[in-house]
């Protein structure tokens, strides 16, 4: 366990301020933070690559720069992990996949661009499922990622690495992606804080495509404070994505007021009751407790009805996995990535063709195998009706529901749902191998903010019987995420979840 | 926006065979050992049959992936802007370390297309 004086508990605005101020160089911190790593990182395998001489070569421009370029930098000499689906230039960069073995991008995502710009140092990659399908980080190239509360554990997924990353404080803040819940499972999973951001609000340029109509970026932190000054930063309108939405970016921070006084949390209990969902006992008494902890603070319940919650999971994985077959076609050897060799016995006609096969054959491992089988089984003429058409109806209906409960007449409207994150406390590692649907409807919760779209944040919520975190949601307005952070940031400052940290094992 | 009805649409009995699984494959340019034909044949079946529940939603007059907010038209102005050199975009080709410049030319080398 870091001792009380390491750095790496600090909070951000705290680093920021003491690299600012002189009172440590940015390169202190990097080091710190890189050696926590190579103390660590063999037991929990959070990381896919270490950048240690460009860090502190970063590092060390840092703390080259002027007075008055230091006190534009909003996140000065603060280390940072990134998710190995997000692109950095010449950093390798694999999506936690054969298929892109030694791929070094020739530029950085925007995300990664505007860290830099804040002056926050990029440490290194974290693992993630491949292409990040999945919720337990198994499913790597580079092997499972370990939970630092329980390396018997799943950290979660498929932001697994960047969870365990910030559990484990490797760096205060960690970048992940959200298809379907895969920054805030792992982020239950692992007892941080994780934001999936309005689809749009974060640009996407430079993140490895996975279902284009549901992948956002967001932060993992270990406070609600910390996750307001990240995405401070990398929300906004880009150029180079088209679905960046150009609507107005709030100042996070100063949202963070605390009265709440008034606010109507939407209560959808009749999805708890759902078969799928088989939620755990500890679960429901974290998620009463919570509830507790807001109406003290003058918030007040309303029971509400999403009648289509049930249908999310299904309608998920049918889409997403259309899509993915999609986006994934792209990795077939000629461009980048690894290339197959042929053999001999290969029709010599036919080599090109050969030659996709074999490469998509040995580059994909079999989670994502599946899914592009899936998503091309949903969309094969004579099926594309029955499933993916009629997902992407149902789809339209979840939506409704939530625009429903948003928009209520009257005064019906909910300024907010509050759900757990997840049914269960984080699995066993190698618990769902044999069968996928079984960890595809742990994500009951989950899925519907990414196919309705909407801000959804994960939060510390307290421990289950076997002393493993667990996380309760809240899904908000589009693009009220200065919402979500505030009520979020109430409960943070009521409860002690957020301040225990896993004991490390050496 | 385009209003299409998918309302009725008969339930999917029929199981997925082996068969089944061996031409989406074909079409995704996978091509699975027996092993993970077997397998995939039982575990997208399981996903499938659970899937059928959503034949269980009316949607007659529902749109596909309808959202309240109107997309918004992103045109830009037609101006050149800097993008990937030739230089770069190569590097990453999967044989682009062991050729020369003058081996590649510029381009992507792919196995032969015409016997």
């Amino acid at each position: 366990m870091a001792t009380s004086k390491s750095v790496l508990d600090w909070n951000i605005i705290k680093i920021r301020d003491a690299v600012r101020s002189g009172g440590i160089s940015a390169v202190e911190v990097c080091q710190t933070s890189l050696d926590r790593i190579s103390a660590y990182d063999h037991i929990y395998n959070a990381m896919t690559a270490v950048f240690p001489d460009e860090a502190l070569e970063q590092a060390a421009a840092v703390d080259r720069l002027s007075q008055s370029d230091r006190s534009d930098r909003p996140l000065l000499g603060v280390p940072v992990t990134i998710k190995d689906v997000i692109c950095s230039r010449g950093q390798k960069t694999t999506a936690a996949s054969r298929i892109l073995k030694d791929f070094h991008p020739p530029y950085d995502a925007t995300v990664v661009t505007r860290l830099k710009q804040a002056g926050a140092i990029i440490l290194g990659k974290t693992n993630c499922d491949e292409f990040a399908m999945g919720s337990s980080t198994e499913h790597s190239a580079y092997g499972a990622t370990k939970n630092p509360w329980n390396t018997e554990r799943s950290p979660g997924g498929s932001s697994g690495g960047a969870a365990a990353a910030v559990a484990a404080q490797f760096t205060p803040v960690s970048i992940g992606t959200d298809t379907g819940g895969s920054i805030r499972q792992p982020a239950a999973f692992c007892g941080v804080v994780g934001l999936k951001p309005t689809y749009g609000r974060v640009s996407r340029y430079g993140l490895l495509a996975f279902a284009s109509s549901f992948d956002q970026i967001g932060p993992l932190t270990n406070s609600v404070e910390d996750s307001a000054l990240i995405l401070q930063v990398l929300a906004g309108i880009d150029q180079a994505d088209a679905t960046s939405v150009a609507q107005p970016v709030p100042d996070y921070s100063e949202a963070l007021t605390s009265n709440i006084r008034g606010t109507r949390i939407g209560v959808p209990r009749k999805m708890f009751e759902h078969a799928d969902a088989s939620i755990d006992n500890d679960i429901l008494r974290a998620y009463d407790a919570a509830l507790d902890i807001f109406t003290s603070a003058g918030a007040e319940l309303v029971d509400i009805v999403l009648p289509h919650a049930a249908h999310a999971v299904p309608t998920y994985y049918l889409v997403a996995p259309a899509e993915a077959s999609s986006n994934l076609a792209r990795y077939d050897g000629v461009r980048y990535g690894l290339r197959a060799s042929l053999d001999e016995a290969d029709d010599t006609e036919k080599e090109l063709d050969a030659m996709y096969t074999r490469t998509r054959n040995v580059g994909f491992g079999s989670e994502v195998k599946r899914r592009i089988m899936l998503g091309t089984y949903a969309l094969s003429a004579g099926y594309y009706d029955a499933y993916y058409g009629k997902a992407q109806q149902v789809r339209s209906l979840i939506r409704l529901d939530y625009d429903n409960v948003f928009d209520g007449k009257n005064n019906t409207a909910v300024d907010v749902v509050a759900m757990p994150t997840t049914p269960t406390a984080a699995f066993k590692l190698g618990e769902h191998e044999e069968d996928p649907l079984t960890m595809y409807l742990g994500d009951i919760f989950t899925v519907s903010a990414n196919l309705t779209g909407l801000p959804a944040l994960s939060i510390p919520a307290g421990f289950s019987t076997e002393q493993l975190p667990i996380g309760l949601q809240l899904i908000g307005r589009a693009f009220n995420e200065d919402f979500l952070l505030k009520l979020a940031h109430v409960y943070e400052q009521a409860t002690p979840w957020h301040d225990s940290r896993p004991v490390l094992e050496i | 926006m385009l209003s299409r009805s998918y309302g009725r649409v008969l339930y999917m009995t029929n199981q997925l065979t082996p068969d089944d699984v061996k031409r989406i494959a074909e079409l995704a340019h996978l091509q699975l050992s027996d092993e993970e034909t077997e397998l995939f044949t039982r575990q997208i079946g399981d996903i499938q049959r659970y899937a059928e529940r959503l034949q269980e939603v009316d949607t007659t007059t529902v749109e596909m992936n309808r959202d309240k907010n109107e997309p918004v038209d992103r045109r830009r102005t037609d101006q050149v802007r800097p993008s990937l050199s030739r230089e770069d975009t190569l590097t990453n080709a999967p044989d682009g370390r062991e050729l020369t410049d003058e081996e590649h030319s510029g381009y992507f080398r792919v196995p032969r297309v015409i016997g």
